[in-house]
């Protein structure tokens, strides 16, 4: 049976191939990397795509290269070796800082970039909602992460007008 | 309005740090064994999920062992 390492392979061979520029895992499943276990359903995986800048409105040439390896998307996941992953384009300056400073970790000698405790916290509470602050909690009680570096990483990215 | 007895400020502040003591010992296991929790925890939840609302299609207890 595969394992969640497996699908941290996959993803770096993305980024090998080029199809990825970079990536970090977010989410509930980052989050589970710096606090206590708690239930998800699914694997977020932030991206930046390869390329000049422009505006993203597909991610139709990833889920190809995904396909020909044989994961085939369903909706707005994808299978990875039994693990569905959702690949989000970083969307602003917060969530490219997210991914630029995620942290480089090994699950069963693969290596992996997760996202630090700060960016989650701070992408959780620009997002809002009930569910995403009781995260943010579960990483305060963890002691893994303060306050105050919180409100440093949501003071250098203020919300965005419009 | 009825006298309870109630926790002393003591009892109080010993059952709080042991929940949060619970709460760090739980974030320091290794990744893999959080992984693994977090597949158990998929196992128990979805049948009660599923008995609540119509489920998406990635909404299921993953097909990995860790």
């Amino acid at each position: 049976m595969a394992s969640l390492s497996d699908c941290f392979r996959e993803l770096n061979a993305l980024k090998k191939e080029g199809v990825l520029a970079e990536y970090a895992i977010g989410g509930a499943m980052a989050m589970i990397f710096w606090a206590e276990p708690t239930v998800t359903f699914d694997l977020d995986v932030f991206v930046f795509l390869p390329g000049e800048e422009k505006l993203i409105v597909t991610l139709e040439p990833l889920y190809r290269t995904l396909r020909s390896k044989g994961f085939e998307p369903t909706a707005e996941h994808v299978l990875i070796h039994g693990t569905p992953v959702q690949f989000l384009v970083s969307f602003d300056p917060l969530s490219d800082e997210a991914i630029e400073s995620a942290a480089n970790r090994e699950l069963g000698g693969v290596p992996f970039r997760v996202m630090r405790p700060e960016h989650l916290a701070a992408l959780w509470l620009r997002a809002g909602g009930a569910k995403r602050r009781e995260r943010v909690e579960l990483l305060l009680q963890a002691n893994a992460v303060t306050r105050e570096a919180i409100d440093a990483v949501l003071r250098r990215h203020p919300p965005q007008e419009g | 309005m009825a006298a309870r007895s109630r926790p002393s400020p003591e009892l109080l502040a010993a059952q709080r740090a042991t929940q949060a003591r619970h709460h760090q010992e739980a974030a320091a296991r290794p990744f893999d064994e959080k992984v693994r929790r977090v597949l158990e925890l998929q196992k128990l939840l979805w049948p009660i999920l599923r008995e609540r609302r119509e489920l998406r299609p990635w909404e299921k207890p993953w097909e990995i062992d860790g």
